[in-house]
This record gives C-alpha cells, structure tokens and sequence, in this order.
C-alpha cells in the first residue's frame, strides 16, 4: 500500500508525462497500394460544410457499411475554422482517413505529401469514368493527391423577376463584356438608378481570375509569383471603378456592407442589384433565398474562343497518408464518385457529380438540374484547360482574396485610384508569394 | 495502511509539520503550476524560438535568423498598415475611454437614491463588450439601415451612410465601442474618488471655488494615480484589441483594411497562412512595443503623478 502523497505524486508526474506524450502524435505505417486491400475497418472522414451535406454523406456511409461493413466517423464544422482545425489535426499525426478539402489546402498539403497518390491505387480506385479535364487540377507534382466531391464552374446569377418587370432581358452564356456593359447600364437608366446593374466584382478574385484567362494570363506565374502586370490589373480596377462612377454599380459602402453577411445580404438577394459572380454549386441556395426567379449563366467573355472559364472541383477529398486506414479511406473515395447508390444520394450537393455517367443517369430538383446542365455546357463548349491546385494556389497565395478585396475598397472608397491601387497591391502580393 | 497510522501518531517535532504545509501547498499549487508552465510559460518560450524560423506547422522550422523582423520592417506594407490602424485606435479610443469612464465615476460618486443600480449597469457593457453578439449587433447598429441612421434621421439628418462600410468612418466605430465598455475603468475611478476626502471639498467652497475650480485643483491632482493605473492598463489593453475588430471587419481586416489591427493580422498570418514564425516575431514585436510604451509611461509618470507623499 502505498501513502496519498506517493500517490498524487505519481498520478502527477504520469500527467506530466501523458501531456507530453500526447503531444506528439503517432504515426502509423504507409500503407502499401500493391498488397491485397482489406476494408470494413473503421474510417474517419472530416469535412466542412452545412448540416444538409453531413447528413447526405451520413446516408452515403451507412451503404457504405452495410457493403463493406466497419464503421464510419463523419466529424463536420462549418467552414470557418475547418482549415486551421485540420492543420492542426495533419501537424499533430490525428487527422482523419479521409479529408474533405478547400483548393487552396489541397496546395499546400500536397506541397508536404501529406496525401496518398492516389495514382498507385489502381486497385481500389478507378477514376476512368471522371471528367479528366476535371480530376487534372488535383495532380499536383505528377501525385494524384485528390478527387472532386463535385465539379464546379464559375457563374454569374440573375434576378429575372426584376429583370422582366424592367423589361430588359438576362445575358446568356456566352455574351461578351461590351453585351454585360450595356446591359448593366439599361438596368440602371431602366430602374431610375435604384437598382443597379451589376455589383461590383473588382474585388472578387475569381471573377478576376476568368478575366485575366480571358486575356492569356493567369493569377500567379509558373514560378510562384503573379502572372500578370500591373497594368493589367489596373484595367480590371478601371472597369468597377467606372460602372461605379455611373451609378451602375454600387458605392463602396453598400458592396462592403453586402459582403460580410454571407449569402443572405448578398445585393441579388436583398433586391438591390441585378446579379451576383459566384461559383455555380450554390445557386440552389441563393435561390432559397429569393422569391425572385435566378437565371444561372456564364460571366462576360471576351469571344467564343477566349472565355477563361474552366470546370474544377468545389470540394475535393484525398486520403491522409498518415492515416491509420488508407485502405478503407481510399475506397470510401472511390465509393463516393463511382456506386450509382452513393451518387444518388450526394446528388448536386456538392457539385455536379464527378462521374459523367452517373452524372447523366441521376435526376434532379429543377435548381440543381440548371446548375448540372451549365457545368455541362461551359465543360462542352467553354472550358480552357487550368493549371493544377499547385500552380494555381503557390505558397502565400491565400492573402490574394483578401488583399484584392481590400484594394478594390480603397479604390471604390476613393483613397487612391486604379492606378494607384494596382500598383500597391502589386508590391503587397510579391512580398507574400514566395 | 500505513498512511492511517502515520496520521494518528502525534506530531513530535514541530519543524517537520512546516515542511509537510509546503508540500501540501505544493500539490494544490500543481494544477496552476502546470498550467502555467506548459500553456503559458512553455508556448510564450515556443514562439520566442519560432520566431526565428520559418514554420507552417506541418514540416519541421527551419532556422532564418532575424529574417521574418527584416521582413516585417521592410518588406511588408500590411504590418505597417496594421500597426498604425492599431497606433492611431489605441491613441483615439483609451483618452476617450478614460475621459468618459471618469465622467460617469463622478456622477455617480454621489448618495441619491438607486446610485448601486446604475452602476452596475453602466458595469454590465465591460462584461458583454467584447462578446461576439456585442460585436454582430454594432455591424447592424451602425450598418446603412442601422438604428444610428435611423436616430440621425430622427433629428433631421438624413444619412444611408454604412459606418461600417467606409473605411473613412469603421475604425470610429470600434473606437466607439471601446468608449462605451467605460465599466472597468469607472469602477476604479469610483474607489479613487471615494479616498478623497470631503474635507477638502468642504474648505474649497467655504473659500468660494466652484465645481470647475474644484476638479482642476483637488479632484484631478488626487487622482493622477488612478488615472495613471487606469491609463497603463487601458493602453495595454487596447494594443490587443482583437473580438470586435475582428467581428466587426467581416473576418478580413474591414473596409479597405481600415480595421486591420495588429492581433488580426497576426491571426491571419497564423492561421490563414500557418506562417507560424512570422506570426511569432509579430506577437514578440508587439510584446517588446507594449512593454517599451509601458516603460516611458512610467517614466513620464513621475512628472506628473501626485502621490500626496512629497
């Protein structure tokens, strides 16, 4: 028997020493692609998002189980936070099997082979059936470090029900920025300067993006820095900065005001401005939100052949390859791109699905049937390819959103002009990029 | 049972029980010890050596020298632009705060009746100040539709402004939420003006000084201790400024960066870009900024501080 004094201080030092082995991590063995995989163990999967896509994937797992039996843990938050709690979670050996992930994190954890190739996993995992054009992005330094949850592309949504009542019709896919201008205007002068044509999209980094593809550019170089001068940039600042100036587009305080509250004080949503430039997955959501009819449509281009538009992942998932169960991890990957029962129940939730055919086959409620057929139209007709997640997201490019819209507000709020703005923004960007 | 029996023999020699009360007083220390060795003590020392590397918590730090303080001096516009957004909040929002607080002290540094109420609900906006709900709710008061246009409108001011929004008035904004968590610094401006004595009040009015004579010559003179108390640790706190900026500023650093202080971009750094060791030397640098704008207050202090000893 031992005395209460040996025995707190044993119990604190085995504290002390738990602590500090717990901060440690484990790490557990590389799994081996070419030895005969063994599944219904249990699996970890985190993901980011609403509680609609936590249940819809919950529906999935549980076919997944009853096929491979095991057991699945599904830890979801919302996406604020999701980024710093998995890079904690990758820094500290815990992350789960399976990790839904942001474009830009993809980058980065890739960068550190902190994800299985997925490539040498022929065995589990067949991507034939994919958008091929889609599925490059995420091969990153020649390793398949990721899959789409769900195809994605750029778009511009319109409020047709104001539209109509002003008697000037939407663009279409396809119209060119001299088509956009005008109708921008017409909106305008139409509503007696009340409601403006479009918001203002000069701080809206991937609208950006599709412009400068439009001109042969890109947003970071090959190399890591920008891909496009100064002068370019202040073009882009120039054509927000006039609409602005007409009234067309909305003043400063009103887009900043609009900005913070999600999609809810979004200017098409609360009625102030015609449209709104996003990425098409959500417009059933901001359909939600309206009793006003929204047509989905591409952003302006600047020909049929220079559109800048492409077709990528809004979400992508790859196996942590500190994981303690790669094999189940990366079927769970293949099961959720390619059994027609898992599909059908994701659905549209997280983007077109990946697998073209299963893509076709699946039936949809009218919002996500406008959005499936748009990513099908702008991969048919519009794509150009894009650089992988790497090139597209190199090491200090995550600032870029910020730092534009912060520039784009200067610029609107009359603290410096384009010029000006352009070139501060310039030597701000390069001093992050690596 | 060995223990048992040890307690029932009587203690014999007396020195021994001592040292058995600092062993005792040292388990029950251990929790806090503990704590704050290794969730204080410990990253504070963390940080120190990562800010000399390049770190992004997924590989091991790489050892760069003093490159992330050349970097934050010379190559990076936004620290700039950070630390003066903070600077110019911190020299704006703690005189008025102090100002305002010692304002609503001597107000209530009277015996009328309900005077316990009122202050403790002046108390109550230092507690709830720097919450979140606190935060949103200021984004809607002083939004364009916000109840501060709506009450401009009231008295014939027609505004649609967003105070918010424009980055000319949304550093104001947060001023004004500091000033109005006046609490803290109130009830120690309270305790101040209690330790003065009414005699000294009586005597100056039976000599014929007024209210304004009286402040300038025995309230404000016996309170420049309190006032110094209350100005370091108002200072200090300001500099950290981090809640309802963040809030406030939409996550980003507010219109055009106008809400950019120094904590924020910090965070952003860290856990926007996981550049851990650059945010390490930030956190150092506005420790060493903090501590050297503590030290010449101290030093300033002594011309102008009356201790009521000399």
């Amino acid at each position: 028997m031992t005395t209460p004094q040996l025995t707190r201080g044993a119990f604190l030092t085995g504290a002390l020493a738990l602590t500090g082995l717990s901060a440690c991590g484990g790490n557990s063995a590389t799994a081996d692609p070419q030895a005969e995989p063994s599944f219904g163990a249990t699996t970890r999967m985190s993901v980011f998002g609403t509680t609609e896509r936590k249940a819809k994937l919950d529906e999935a797992f549980a076919l997944y189980t009853t096929k491979f039996g095991g057991s699945v843990d599904l830890q979801a938050i919302a996406n604020e936070g999701y980024a710093e709690k998995l890079a904690t979670e990758m820094a500290g050996g815990a992350a789960a099997d399976v990790v839904a992930l942001f474009q830009h994190i993809t980058a980065q954890y890739a960068r550190e082979e902190l994800l299985v190739d997925l490539s040498e996993w022929g065995k589990v995992l067949d991507v034939s059936g994919l958008d091929q054009e889609a599925i490059a992005a995420g091969v990153i330094e020649e390793r398949r470090n990721a899959l789409p949850l769900g195809d994605n592309a750029y778009a511009a949504f319109y409020d047709t029900t104001r539209l109509d009542a002003l008697g000037v019709s939407a663009p279409e896919t396809g119209h060119t920025w001299d088509e956009f201008l005008a109708f921008a205007h017409d909106v305008t002068t139409a509503s007696g300067g009340d409601y403006h044509g479009t918001v203002d999209a000069g701080g809206d980094m991937n609208f950006l993006e599709v412009y400068l593809r439009q001109h042969g550019l890109a947003l970071y170089s090959e190399e890591g820095g920008l891909g496009f001068a100064e002068a370019d940039l202040q073009q882009w600042f120039t054509i927000w900065d006039e609409l602005r100036a007409d009234g067309v587009a909305p003043p400063a305080g009103v887009t900043a005001e609009s900005t913070t509250g999600g999609f809810g004080t979004s200017l098409i949503v609360t009625g102030r401005a015609a449209n709104f430039f996003i990425f098409g997955n959500v417009f059933k959501g901001f359909s939600s939100l309206t009793e006003n009819t929204l047509a989905l449509t591409a952003p302006p281009v600047l020909s049929s052949s220079e559109t800048g538009l492409y077709v990528r992942a809004s979400n992508w998932m790859g196996a942590y390859a500190r994981g303690k169960n790669v094999d189940d991890a990366v079927n769970m990957i293949d099961f959720l791109v390619n059994d027609p029962d898992a599909v059908a129940v994701l659905g549209a939730e997280f983007g077109a699905p990946p697998n073209l055919e299963l893509r076709d086959a699946l039936t949809y409620d009218p919002a996500d049937q406008v959005f499936v057929d748009y990513v099908n139209l702008i991969a048919d007709e519009y794509a150009q390819p894009i650089p992988d997640l790497g090139l597209a997201f190199p090491d200090g490019s995550d600032r870029f959103l910020d730092q534009l819209q912060a520039t784009n507000e200067s610029i609107a709020a009359g603290q410096v002009d384009p010029a000006d703005g352009a070139a501060q923004f310039v030597e701000q960007m390069s001093g992050f990029l690596g | 049972m060995t223990a048992a029996i040890g307690r029932a023999a009587p203690p014999k020699v007396s020195p021994r029980v001592g040292h058995g009360d600092g062993r005792w007083a040292l388990v029950f220390l251990a929790p806090w010890i503990a704590g704050t060795l290794l969730l204080t003590a410990g990253p504070m020392l963390a940080s120190l050596v990562l800010s000399f590397t390049d770190y992004n918590l997924l590989s091991a730090p790489d050892y760069v020298g003093l490159d992330n303080f050349t970097r934050m001096f010379t190559a990076d516009p936004l620290w700039w632009k950070s630390l003066t957004v903070t600077t110019l909040y911190v020299v704006v929002s703690v005189p008025l705060q102090l100002a305002f607080a010692l304002l609503v002290a001597m107000l209530l540094n009277k015996s009328v009746w309900g005077v316990g109420l009122f202050r403790s609900v002046y108390y109550v906006p230092s507690l709830v100040g720097a919450s979140v709900a606190i935060a949103i709710l200021w984004r809607q008061v002083f939004g364009s539709d916000g109840l501060f246009n709506q009450a401009l409108g009231i008295v014939g001011i027609e505004s649609s402004t967003s105070w918010i929004g424009d980055p000319d008035t949304a550093l104001w904004t947060l001023v004004l939420l500091r000033v109005w968590e006046f609490g803290s610094p109130m009830v120690i401006f309270l305790a101040g003006l209690r330790q003065i004595p009414q005699e000294l009040y009586e005597a100056a009015s039976l000599d014929g000084a007024g209210r304004v004579r009286q402040f300038k010559t025995i309230t404000a003179p016996l309170l420049t201790p309190v006032i110094f108390f209350n100005l370091v640790l108002q200072i200090i706190a300001a500099f950290q400024v981090f809640g309802s900026a963040y809030i406030i500023g939409g996550n980003g650093g507010g219109p055009a960066n106008s809400l950019l202080v120094y904590t924020v971009y910090l965070y952003q750094t860290a856990f926007g870009s996981f550049e851990m060791g650059y945010a390490s030397a930030m956190a150092w640098v506005l420790l060493v900024i903090i501590g050297a704008i503590t030290a010449v207050n101290f030093w300033a202090g002594r011309y102008w501080i009356n201790y009521g000893d000399e």
